[in-house]
């Protein structure tokens, strides 16, 4: 923090009310000076913070925050004192105090908080706004769960108590001293204290202390008293039992409390493990929406936008099922949800029900953000049931969390992609490198051979002609196979290339392949070997023939004339595997692994053409397939290069035989 | 969709090459002599000055009329005065797609056209053939197929009337006798198999796609029934082919459809 600059100072011991904040900040714009809201808890307080009261603090503390303030949280003694020392330390120049509406009898004593704050504030100026506490956000003192009043049942029950000691003490009264029979009366005020709250415990005592005196104080069945001696009797019951009530229910409600407190820093525990080491977007998701979805148990939805920013994929929990989209198409949200979604995804704020904001819907939006970046956009079903306000704390907890991890891996894709353009430079440079030797070399050919017939024709033997028109036609060929290489090559790069499912008849796709060889087969013995009643494949036909035909091409290359080729399809569990086999000269072992990578050529001592691209292009259309493709040398000599394509469940299978053909 | 059935007797052998891609082959064996197509006007469309070039020394040393033009809408205009036996469409037009022309053209013609592509991809081939196309050359094309699928389309053009019996190669289909007779033996198919046989043989020579095969046999061409398609194939090269992974007469085009050669 920069010294001696102007500060401002926004001092509240009760939780902020956002007009409050919004007041100060408009005050400390227009003095041009820092903001600083401090929430001071005091030690010990008249009562402790209710949901509300926590809810509504952590929202303002977020609203300072969102406006730019410095947020402080001090616990001290004395309100004032802690926040005059702060003030000082801190060098604020101005305080801004809330006035409270109401009046309180302390403040008869001594005055308000304002009152003292004035009176020992010194040259700091302190701004006084009125009706600074919402009255929405106090609330129902004490909170629900249990101690919430006092129940007619609850009553019912501590009397019955009190009765029944009652009738115990009135059995016994001629063993027990009347001493006794009081002790007596403070159990039920402890158990009404430790099973129904102080309220309970109140009555017991009163009840209890009038039945004393009714049943077993001279004079009897009366409440007058012959010994005046009793009166302290009584008062040191009722103080003991006030006491004891009020005691064990605070130990109750605190207990109640740490153990709630632990429920929740395990569910927030529980889910950063769960993130920790989860690098894509969908599975924070995913462990989002389980741990939301499991833990407040409510329909849950975490939506997730494309790459330009439309909310398309959605992730659900169903409390009945878990998650059950495992698709990510957005299904169940109207068009209206949606929008409100998109909203969120925008804005960076919460909205839908229970906001402000469009509140017509089922769902509580919130949006997972960080600075700079919204990820994904929570959603929480609020048809049936509110939140909470622990839960409302929860979901905080765990929305930011997600903005942390999802950062993360905002941020880890990011460095791979700079990684991949190096490698896409690199691949490049290689590029050009095969690409001008693999082109000019077939096109010199052409050349010179044109040129030779168009200059001088009659000057070569008919034979000659030939050999160059020949020369001419096999490098264009050559050409062409390479610029398709390279056109498959880019396509796949690109993203271009479409895969048009159909299904396929591997045998007919093996003939096809054959076929498109031709004569390129001539020189070397062919053998089929298709295993009948071979199930379709699901794919495009047109790229697993052009994996057949660049893998067979490559078999012809690298083998000798008169060997013998081996193309050998089978069913094995839920594929098909197609494997080409030949005699040539193998691969070594160290390179078995890199052949299907982009322009890695194994060296050769024969000089081979080709650009290194045929099997990077066979593994991406395999893979494409989700399939697998592998080679391994054979024993006897030469390689073995196979491939699967994965092969429709046969309920599939029955579904489509059902149908009826005309 | 054409009617697809044309013709009286037909003998379909030497309209195709056997078992081999276009371009590997010299296709001097296909191309017949000169001037046997003596007199027929061919309307080349291409962008492309040295295809058009190309062509045009090809097709007139084969004895064909040829015009050219460079784009569709001429193209079109040149059609309705030039008034071709045949038409070659390049599907990449600087004005409009080929597969328009196509379909303007198919409004009020009934002349063949083939459709020269440059692209690998089946599916412009498909939409151009579906859109009343009769058969498609890709490029680079050998000259020898160009010339053998010119001459199956004029034929088909110059033929009127269904034919009883086709002869292919070894493989006759007596559509009368409602037969299929490899030499000498008789080749037992289902009704539904002899159907696809007879549709593909009187379609010799010529691609059909597999939603024109399924309009053609069952009378629809829902895209996910060419399941059955292949299936049927599966079955009729078993009992037909000598060796049904290299067939000879029902021969596939790998994400198109299929042709019937001799």
């Amino acid at each position: 923090m920069a010294g001696g600059g102007p500060r401002h100072g926004l001092l509240e011991r009760q939780p902020f009310s956002a007009q409050l904040i919004r007041a100060a900040n408009r005050l400390a714009t227009g003095l041009r000076s820092e903001l600083l809201a401090v929430h001071i808890e005091a030690e010990k307080m008249e009562f402790p913070l209710g949901d509300k009261e926590r809810d509504c603090l952590a929202k303002n503390m977020r609203l300072a925050e969102d406006l730019g303030a410095k947020t402080l949280t001090v616990v001290g003694k004395n309100v004032v004192d802690e926040m005059l020392l702060l003030a000082r330390k801190q060098n604020i120049t101005a305080i801004v105090v809330g006035k409270p509406n109401h009046w309180k009898i302390s403040d008869a004593f001594g005055g308000s908080l304002v009152d003292k704050i004035i009176r020992r504030c010194g040259n700091i100026n302190v701004y006084v706004i009125p009706g600074a506490q919402d009255g929405e956000a106090k609330s129902e003192q004490p909170s629900k769960n249990g101690h919430a009043g006092l129940s007619y049942q609850h009553a019912w029950l501590s009397l019955m108590m009190v009765v029944f000691v009652t009738a115990f003490g009135w059995w016994l009264q001629a063993e027990l001293e009347v001493i006794n029979i009081a002790f007596l009366y403070i159990l039920p005020v402890l158990l009404s204290a430790l099973w129904w709250g102080k309220w309970a415990s109140y009555l017991s005592a009163i009840t209890g202390m009038l039945a004393l005196d009714f049943y077993f104080i001279e004079p009897i069945m009366t409440f007058s008293i012959g010994d005046v001696r009793y009166i302290w009797s009584f008062i040191i019951f009722l103080l003991l039992s006030a006491l004891i009530g009020g005691r064990t229910d605070e130990l109750k409600k605190e207990s109640r409390q740490a153990r709630q407190q632990e429920k929740s820093t395990r569910a927030v525990y529980e889910f950063s493990r769960d993130i920790a080491a989860v690098i894509d977007m969908e599975a924070i998701a995913k462990s989002l929406a389980r741990q939301a979805g499991e833990t407040i148990e409510r329909k849950i939805l975490v939506l997730l936008p494309d790459e330009k920013g439309t909310i398309k994929n959605e992730i659900r929990y169903e409390p009945a099922g878990g998650i059950v989209n495992e698709k990510m198409r957005l299904t169940t949200l109207s068009e209206a949800e949606i929008a409100v979604a998109a909203w969120v995804y925008k804005n960076k704020q919460a909205a839908g029900r229970s906001t402000d904001t469009l509140p017509g819907g089922k769902y509580l939006y919130v949006p997972i953000y960080s600075q700079a970046n919204v990820f994904a956009v929570l959603g929480i079903d609020l048809a049936l049931q509110k939140l909470t306000p622990s839960e409302q704390r929860l979901i905080d907890a765990w929305v930011r969390l997600s903005a942390i991890a999802m950062e993360r891996v905002r941020l880890a894709e990011k460095a791979r992609r700079s990684d991949m353009l190096i490698e896409a430079d690199k691949l490049r440079t290689a590029l050009f490198n095969s690409l001008s030797h693999e082109l000019k070399t077939p096109l010199s050919a052409i050349l010179g051979s044109v040129s030779s017939l168009l200059e001088a024709d009659d000057f070569y033997s008919k034979q000659e002609r030939l050999d160059l028109l020949t020369n001419i036609k096999d490098s264009s060929l050559r050409m062409e196979r390479l610029i398709a290489n390279l056109l498959d090559t880019a396509r796949m790069e690109s993203g271009m290339m479409k895969i048009k499912t159909d299904w396929c008849d591997m045998e007919d796709i093996v003939g096809a392949t054959l076929r498109r060889l031709g004569d390129l087969l001539k020189n070397h013995r062919l053998a089929v070997d298709i295993e009948p009643a071979l199930p379709f494949v699901k794919g495009d036909c047109v790229l697993i023939e052009q994996v057949l035909v660049n893998l067979i091409d490559n078999a012809i290359k690298y083998s000798e004339k008169q060997t013998e080729i081996i193309i050998r399809v089978k069913k094995i569990p839920q594929a098909v595997e197609i494997a080409i086999l030949d005699q040539g000269v193998g691969i070594p072992e160290k390179d078995l692994e890199k052949i299907f990578s982009k322009f890695y050529r194994v060296k050769q001592p024969k000089k081979i053409s080709g650009t290194g691209l045929g099997l990077s292009i066979c593994k991406g259309i395999v893979e494409a397939h989700k399939g697998e493709i592998t080679a391994v040398n054979r024993s006897s000599g030469g390689t073995l290069v196979s491939f699967t394509l994965p092969v429709k469940t046969s309920a599939d299978d029955e579904k489509f035989s059902c149908r009826r053909i005309l | 969709m054409k009617n697809l059935a044309v013709g009286v007797y037909y003998k379909c052998s030497g309209l195709s090459e056997k078992g081999t891609p276009p371009y590997f082959k010299d296709g001097k064996g296909a191309t017949g002599g000169r001037g046997m197509a003596e007199g027929m006007r061919v309307l080349v469309i291409d962008d492309e000055a040295q295809i058009r070039k190309l062509l045009q020394v090809i097709l007139s040393a084969h004895g064909y009329t040829v015009e050219a033009s460079k784009n569709g809408t001429d193209g079109i205009a040149r059609a309705t005065m030039f008034k071709p036996d045949l038409l070659l469409v390049d599907l990449g037009l600087p004005d409009l797609d080929g597969k328009m022309v196509v379909k303007e053209i198919r409004e009020w013609s009934k002349v063949p056209i083939i459709v020269l592509t440059a692209r690998d991809e089946e599916q412009e081939k498909i939409e151009a053939l579906d859109l009343g196309a009769d058969d498609y050359v890709t490029k680079p094309f050998s000259t020898g197929e160009l010339l053998a699928r010119m001459r199956v389309c004029l034929r088909r053009a110059g033929v009127t009337e269904d034919e009883a019996v086709i002869e292919c190669g070894d493989l006759t289909v007596d559509i009368a006798k409602h037969k299929v007779i490899e030499g000498s033996r008789e080749i037992k198919l289902t009704p539904t198999e002899y159907e696809i046989v007879k549709v593909l043989a009187q379609n010799a020579g010529r691609v059909l796609t597999h939603k024109q095969l399924l309009k053609a046999v069952w009378g629809h061409d829902y895209d996910e029934d060419t399941h059955y398609i292949r299936v049927y194939i599966g079955q009729i090269r078993r009992k037909l082919e000598k060796d049904p992974t290299q067939p000879r007469y029902i021969v596939t085009e790998t994400g198109i459809g299929y042709r019937f050669t001799g």
